[in-house]
């Protein structure tokens, strides 16, 4: 039982750690308390039910249309709720209220265009995979897989390539850019487009399993956020591993409890960190600077 | 009569040395300037004197009594206080309730008196605004009782922080470069209020860049150069010294 | 006419509500998303002790202050470690892990069932059963709390939590133990903030885990930014409007299950506007720095 609830975890971690990738970028490179990525997450389910259930369009381009809806969804939300408080005043908390009310409002409309109850996408009982004594669905087989190649992908372009050195620019030194002739303004989309796709494979794939209902997001966004911060922000790998141990922490209390702890835990889990180490565990101690 | 004693204190950053083995005294009554290049070390020094920072070894006394390991607020109680090289002055708050904030035990600030000894905190709050208006005269801010803070030019709001400082009533000034930033005509007042202050038997420690103003009010001058003080003397002598020449010129 | 009444008790306990966040968020600087934990603590430890220790209104009141102000430590200690996003991740989470435990420990709190039959409250003997004796009695609470809250805000105690949010350091050094300071504005905060649940418990006599739950909170925090921060005045606005708002709408005759979606969009544009325009809100002293 105990190896079945840890691939299980492992398997809702790569997840985890898909959306924590996507809300890490966002995080670091603009310092931006991304709530409303969550509601990018959801609505990029919600795509794929108008497009695959109500539309009856082929999967693969359901797909492909969702992901790109997101991707709107995410440029929208920096241009026209983040864009006009950077200009003005760039200040973390008026930021993150601003995120907090496009969570809501995009929750809301999903609320009132598609009601308040579960949808399912696929109906059919999915193919099972045996392994000894464990058993894995078909599904799950596909979220590991994808989750896995997209982070592989993502990581190894950050580390050796110019876009994750820009990245770190825009975290740390906006005038470097400037200098470099590189449009901040543009880096800041292109990161948030990155970030919403990220979210949106992961809803997708995940929606593609257990179905949707509008309130997927925030649980799956909190999730994430506590990885990103274990992690140490800015450390993407750390993040991941964070992610995934998260999965199969909170696989392990369904397992020995009643599902509801599960959050809870792991904001437990995430105050004794911060407490312990508010760097993140995978980051090293950070310099202790002149006051 | 010694008020400030540092003994054998160090300070490293990742390795590398911010001070080193470093002990001086500073005596009541007395301007004491600390000059030198960027990074000698100089802020370090005032960070460690009022407890934002802890040294790695050595003792810091104030009238013999050993100071590390209080906090920084307790420090500010025992007299310490500080004029910070970015004013940080208290943007929301009126020029006025930025001094008044500054008088130290005040009882108005502790909950449960508020409701049985309100006559007593009435009165205590008179006497501060008597005193809050006295040194707005002093620095010449007056007529700006009710202004915002963030509304003050930066030379009116060095002059609020020293207000500030003045009602908080400490005994040793850790002053961050008073002058710098300030119109010429402001510098001129500053001078003079730091002597005055002086005069009253207080402590002052300053680190300022301008020798103009660094020969004009101090009785001695430590010149720090990477964590230690290299030269300590009357402003004639440093102002001669060779050192002085190739730390500032180069030669 | 019952309505009005209806209407106004909860503008009274939001009063409540919004104020003692606005000491927090407004004057000690502190964005804290877990306020409806501490209103829903205040909630059911009044209800366990009227209910269970058949004690009277005011002595059970005083326990579900002492129960919310000992759990603000928790959250109040992160504050001394933690700033701007921080803290509101914290308190985030602290909001989160009240509302599990609430939902999930079904001895004490019958979880998601909750708990009906609360006793309305009784004083001196006369038990407040009638709804515009409930509305005299919650507006007589909510006068004198405001009354007080207003006097500490602007006694030196309320200066110093004002300095503190400016500059903490600054603070600090001119003698001001902010340590003190920062926990005694989350003991006075919570405490308010568990008369409100008392009053709601005693007023609706049912509570269940769903009334303090982070939506909640993120409505208190609203109506606290679009009512303006920093001062006593601005969260009364922001309660007025997002108290009448959706009543508003139920005169244009929109249907209920439309309704509540409209309304929280229109908060959430609320939000997002006055960030735009007005980050101190609409009638705001203080803006965040």
């Amino acid at each position: 039982m105990l190896a079945q609830f840890i691939i299980n975890g492992l398997i809702e971690g790569s997840l985890y750690a898909l959306m924590a990738f996507g809300f890490g970028l966002v995080y670091h490179s603009t310092r931006i308390f991304h709530i409303a990525h969550g509601a990018i997450y959801t609505s990029s389910a919600y795509f794929l039910y108008l497009f695959f259930i109500i539309m009856h369009i082929h999967l693969v381009l359901s797909i492909i249309l969702s992901l790109i809806c997101t991707c709107f969804i995410g440029l929208a939300i920096q241009m026209f709720v983040y864009n006009p408080v950077l200009k003005k005043q760039p200040n973390l908390l008026i930021l993150f209220i601003s995120s907090l009310g496009a969570y809501i409002i995009l929750i809301n409309l999903i609320v009132l265009l598609f009601g308040n109850e579960t949808k399912i996408l696929l109906t059919d009982i999915e193919p099972i995979i045996q392994l000894g004594d464990l058993i894995i669905i078909r599904i799950q087989l596909v979220q590991f897989t994808v989750s896995l190649i997209i982070i592989l992908t993502a990581i190894v372009v950050l580390k050796n390539n110019r876009f994750g050195y820009l990245i770190q620019a825009l975290a740390d030194d906006q005038q470097l850019l400037s200098v470099l002739g590189i449009n901040i303004k543009n880096m800041r989309l292109l990161v948030i487009a990155i970030g919403s796709v990220f979210a949106g494979c992961a809803a997708l794939l995940k929606s593609l399993d257990v179905g949707m209902d509008p309130y997927i997001g925030m649980d799956m966004l909190l999730t994430s956020a506590v990885a990103v911060i274990i992690g140490g922000v800015g450390n993407y790998v750390g993040a991941v591993f964070s992610a995934v141990a998260l999965g199969i922490l909170q696989s392990l209390i369904v397992w020995q409890t009643s599902a509801h702890w599960e959050i809870a835990i792991t904001f437990v889990v995430l105050l004794l960190i911060l407490f312990i180490r508010p760097y993140g565990l995978f980051s090293p101690k950070r310099r202790a600077e002149e006051i | 009569m010694a008020t400030l004693e540092l003994q054998h204190i160090s300070k490293s950053f990742d390795g590398l040395k911010a001070i080193d083995d470093l002990s001086i005294r500073f005596e009541r009554g007395s301007v004491t300037s600390l000059i030198g290049p960027n990074g000698a070390g100089k802020t370090t020094l005032l960070n460690l004197v009022s407890g934002l920072i802890s040294p790695d070894s050595g003792k810091i006394l104030y009238n013999n009594q050993k100071l590390n390991g209080l906090a920084p607020w307790q420090r500010a109680d025992r007299g310490f206080g500080r004029l910070w090289q970015d004013v940080r002055i208290f943007q929301n708050l009126t020029v006025l309730d930025n001094i008044l904030l500054a008088r130290k035990n005040h009882p108005g600030e502790l909950i449960f008196k508020n409701i049985y000894q309100l006559n007593c905190i009435k009165q205590f709050e008179k006497e501060n605004i008597e005193h809050a208006n006295r040194w707005l005269e002093f620095v010449g801010l007056n007529k700006k009782q009710q202004t915002l803070a963030r509304d003050l030019s930066y030379g009116q709001q060095k002059m609020l922080a020293f207000a500030r400082l003045l009602n908080n009533d400490a005994n040793v000034l850790l002053l961050d470069e008073p002058t710098s930033g300030v119109h010429p005509r402001f510098v001129e007042k500053i001078i003079d209020l730091i002597r005055n202050i002086a005069k009253n038997g207080k402590t002052i420690i300053i680190i300022e860049h301008n020798f103009n103003v660094v020969a004009q009010i101090s009785h001695t001058i430590c010149l720090m150069i990477k964590g230690r003080i290299e030269l300590q003397d009357n402003p004639n002598k440093v102002a001669q010294s060779l050192l002085l020449k190739e730390v500032y010129l180069g030669i | 006419m019952n309505y009005i009444y209806h209407i106004f008790i909860l503008i009274n306990i939001y009063s409540i509500l919004a104020l003692s966040l606005n000491l927090l968020v407004g004057y000690t600087g502190l964005l804290s998303i877990a306020h409806a934990a501490f209103y829903g603590i205040g909630a059911y430890i009044t209800t366990l002790f009227m209910a269970n220790f058949m004690l009277g209104f005011i002595p059970a009141l005083i326990f579900g202050c002492l129960g919310a102000t000992v759990l603000s430590l928790i959250i109040a200690f992160a504050s001394l470690r933690f700033r701007g996003d921080y803290f509101v991740l914290a308190s985030l989470a602290f909001q989160i892990i009240v509302y599990t435990i609430l939902y999930n420990w079904i001895d004490f709190t019958r979880g998601p069932y909750g708990i009906p039959g609360i006793p309305k409250p009784a004083i001196f003997g006369i038990e407040i059963t009638s709804l515009p004796a409930f509305f005299l009695f919650s507006l007589i609470i909510t006068v004198i709390v405001l009354g007080l809250l207003y006097w500490l805000l602007h006694a030196p105690f309320g200066r110093v939590l004002q300095a503190i949010r400016d500059d903490e350091l600054a603070a600090v050094a001119l003698g001001k133990n902010v340590t003190s300071f920062k926990i005694k504005s989350f003991l006075v905060a919570s405490g308010v903030a568990a008369i409100a649940g008392a009053i709601y418990a005693t007023y609706v006599t049912y509570i269940d885990p769903t009334s303090f739950d982070l939506d909640e909170s993120i409505l208190l925090v609203s109506m606290v930014i679009v009512g303006g921060t920093g001062n006593v005045k601005g969260p009364l606005v922001g309660v007025l409007m997002l108290i009448l708002l959706p009543e508003a709408l139920r005169f244009l005759s929109i249907p209920d299950t439309f309704a509540a979606q409209l309304r929280l969009i229109i908060y959430g544009f609320l939000l997002i506007i006055m960030m735009q325009l007005r980050p101190q809100g609409i009638a705001g002293k203080y803006q965040f720095e």
